[in-house]
C-alpha cells in the first residue's frame, strides 16, 4: 500500500513539474517584452534592464525555467501587470468565492445525479425520462442556462439577486452547474448499476431474498460508487480552478472571472497563475483521490 | 442504439444543409441592418422569425451565417484531434517502453488543465482568428482520443488475430495498418462525435468571452456574449443562439450515443 502510494505522489510530482513547464513555455510565448509590460511604456533602458536581470529575463531559456520553477515552488507566481499585486495574493482572495460556488454546484450535481441514476433500478419506468434528462443536461451549456435562469428567476421572478457573490446569490449558478454534472452522473450510475446487477454477489443477495431496494442501494450502489468517485474528484477539482462561463454570467467574483477579465485587461501573469492554479488543483485531487481508493477500494488495499 | 445515431445524423445533417446553402436562401445581409434602428432590438415578427438586434441586423440570418463557422470548426477541429490523438495513441501503444512513458505523462499534463481555461490561456497569446480557433481547439482536444485509442491498441495486440500476424513474420507498420487500424473505428467514431460537440462548445466559450472569430462576422458565443446588455428587453437574443448551439451539441452527443458499440 504504501508503495502504491509513493508510486502516486512520485508521478503527481512529475505531472506537477510538466505543468509548470508547460505554463513556463507558455508564457515565453507572450508576444512583447515582459520588462516593458511591467515598467510601462515611458520606461528608461537603464530601468528596463534592471528588471530583466531582476526577473532573470537575460538568462539561458533552462536557467529563466529554474528561476520560474524556484519562484513557484515559493509560492511566487510573479505580479499583475495592472494592479501591482503579487498573483498569489489576488488568487487566494478570489478561491473562496469559487470554492463556494464549487461545493455548492457540486453537492448539487452529485445528489440530482445519483437520485437520477437510481430511479430506473426501483423504478424502471423512470429510464426513458432519466435518459432524456441527462442527455439534454449534457448538451445544454451550463453559460446559457445560466442566462436563461437569471432572466427567469432573477430578473422576471425577481427571486434571487441579478448575480454578484451571495449566499442567496449562489442558487442560480449552482443550478446552471449542477445539471451538467447530474447529467453526466446520472448516466454513468444508470449504466453501472445495469452492469452491477448482473454480478453474482447481487444474485446472492436476490438469493437471500432481500428486497430490490435493498439490494440497489446497499450492494449494487457501492459497488457503482467506485467508478462514480473518480469522476466525483476530477469534476470538483474542475470546478475549483475556476467556471470561467458562468461565474461571468453571474459576475460571479470567483477564479474563473479573474481569467476573463485577465484577458481583457491583457494581464497576463494573471491569466497564466490562473491556468497553472487550476491545473494544479486537479493534480492534487487526483492524487488524493488516487491515495483515498486505499480506504474505498479494499482491492487496492491488499493488493501490494 | 444504432437508432440514436440516425437521430443525430439527421439533426446535424438539416443544420449543415441550412448552413451550406445559407447564400441561397432568401436571408437578409447578416452583418448589414435589415431595419433602421436607433440601437434597441425588435422582437421576432413574421418578416425576421427571430427578431433583430440592437443595429438592425436580422437575427436569423445572423445564426444561420454563425452555423457555417461552428460547423466549420466543430467538424474541422474534430478530425484535427481525433487524427493527433489517434497518432499519438498508436505510437505510444505500439512502441511501448519508454516512448510510451514519455507520451503518455505528456498527455496526463495536458490534460491536468482544465479545457477551456487552457485554450484561453493559449488563444489569449494570439490575434483571434479562425486558424488560431481550430489550432486551439486541437491543441486541447486531442487527449482524450490519445488515451482511448492507446489503451484500445493495447488490448488488440493482445489478441489472437495479431499474434497469428507476428507469427507469420508480419512488420510491425503492416500489423498496425492491416490488423490493428481497422479495429479501431468503432472506438474513433463516437470520440469524433464527442469531439465535435466539445469543440462547440470551447468555440462558443472562447467568442463568448471574446476571444473566438472577430466581429462583424456572426458567432453564436459573441452573440450571446452580446445579448447580455439586452436582456431584460431582448431575451430573443440570447434564446436563439444558444438553443442553436444546444441543439448541434445535442445532435453530435446522440450521434455519439448512436455510434458507441454497445456490450453484450
Amino acid at each position: 500500500m504504501f508503495r502504491y502510494l509513493a508510486l502516486k505522489a512520485l508521478s503527481a510530482l512529475a505531472v506537477l513539474l510538466g505543468v509548470s513547464f508547460l505554463t513556463f513555455t507558455l508564457t515565453l510565448l507572450l508576444p512583447g517584452d515582459p520588462a516593458a509590460a511591467i515598467a510601462g511604456p515611458k520606461a528608461s533602458p537603464e530601468v528596463l534592464r534592471q528588471i530583466r536581470q531582476e526577473l532573470g529575463l537575460d538568462q539561458p531559456i533552462l536557467v529563466q525555467y529554474a528561476l520560474y520553477l524556484s519562484r513557484v515552488a515559493r509560492g511566487d507566481l510573479g505580479r499583475s501587470y495592472i494592479t501591482r499585486e503579487p498573483v498569489m495574493t489576488t488568487l487566494m482572495k478570489r478561491l473562496p468565492a469559487t470554492a463556494f460556488l464549487a461545493a455548492t454546484a457540486w453537492t448539487l450535481g452529485a445528489t440530482l445525479g445519483v437520485v437520477m441514476g437510481l430511479l430506473p433500478s426501483l423504478w424502471p419506468k423512470a429510464k426513458g425520462w432519466v435518459l432524456s434528462v441527462s442527455l439534454l443536461g449534457f448538451a445544454v451549456p451550463p453559460f446559457w442556462l445560466g442566462l436563461i435562469l437569471l432572466y427567469a428567476f432573477a430578473y422576471r421572478l425577481a427571486l434571487f439577486p441579478l448575480g454578484g457573490f451571495s449566499c442567496s446569490g449562489v442558487v442560480l449558478p449552482a443550478c446552471a452547474l449542477g445539471l451538467g454534472l447530474a447529467a453526466s452522473y446520472a448516466r454513468i450510475v444508470m449504466s453501472r448499476l445495469s452492469e452491477t446487477m448482473t454480478e453474482d454477489f447481487i444474485k446472492t443477495a436476490k438469493a437471500k431474498g432481500l428486497p430490490q431496494s435493498r439490494i440497489v442501494l446497499r450492494h449494487a450502489l457501492r459497488h457503482a460508487f467506485l467508478t462514480l468517485f473518480t469522476l466525483l474528484g476530477l469534476d470538483l477539482a474542475g470546478l475549483l480552478g475556476g467556471v470561467t462561463l458562468t461565474e461571468t454570467v453571474f459576475n460571479w467574483p470567483g477564479l474563473g472571472r479573474l481569467a476573463v477579465d485577465a484577458v481583457f485587461n491583457q494581464d497576463l501573469p494573471v491569466l497564466m497563475g490562473v491556468v497553472f492554479f487550476a491545473a494544479a488543483i486537479v493534480v492534487v485531487v487526483n492524487f488524493l483521490v488516487d491515495a483515498s481508493y486505499t480506504w474505498v477500494d479494499p482491492r487496492v488495499r491488499s493488493s501490494e | 442504439m444504432a437508432r440514436s445515431a440516425i437521430v443525430g445524423l439527421t439533426m446535424i445533417f438539416l443544420l449543415a444543409v441550412l448552413a451550406a446553402g445559407a447564400p441561397m436562401l432568401p436571408l437578409p445581409d447578416p452583418m448589414q441592418p435589415a431595419v433602421p434602428s436607433f440601437g434597441e432590438p425588435r422582437p421576432p415578427t413574421l418578416e425576421h422569425p427571430c427578431g433583430t438586434d440592437e443595429l438592425g441586423r436580422d437575427v436569423c440570418s445572423r445564426l444561420i451565417y454563425g452555423a457555417r463557422i461552428s460547423l466549420f470548426i466543430a467538424v474541422c477541429a474534430s478530425l484535427g484531434s481525433v487524427v493527433t490523438g489517434a497518432l499519438v495513441g498508436l505510437l505510444a501503444g505500439s512502441r511501448g517502453g519508454f516512448l510510451d512513458q514519455v507520451v503518455m505523462r505528456f498527455t496526463d499534463i495536458v490534460l491536468s488543465f482544465p479545457m477551456l481555461l487552457l485554450a484561453i490561456g493559449v488563444a489569449a497569446l494570439f490575434e483571434p482568428s479562425s486558424t488560431v480557433l481550430l489550432l486551439v481547439i486541437v491543441a486541447v482536444g486531442w487527449t482524450t482520443t490519445a488515451r482511448a485509442v492507446r489503451a484500445e491498441v493495447l488490448s488488440i495486440a493482445q489478441s489472437h488475430h495479431v499474434l497469428a500476424a507476428r507469427a507469420l513474420g508480419a512488420s510491425r507498420a503492416r500489423i498496425l495498418l492491416r490488423h490493428i487500424l481497422p479495429l479501431l473505428w468503432s472506438t474513433l467514431l463516437p470520440l469524433g462525435a464527442i469531439t465535435a460537440s466539445h469543440a462547440l462548445l470551447v468555440d462558443a466559450g472562447l467568442s463568448f468571452i471574446g476571444l473566438g472569430i472577430p466581429p462583424p462576422t456572426p458567432s453564436w458565443g459573441r452573440m450571446l456574449s452580446e445579448s447580455q446588455a439586452y436582456y431584460r428587453v431582448a431575451p430573443w437574443l440570447m434564446l436563439f443562439p444558444g438553443g442553436l448551439l444546444t441543439y448541434a451539441v445535442a445532435g453530435f452527443q446522440f450521434l455519439a450515443l448512436g455510434l458507441t458499440p454497445q456490450k453484450r
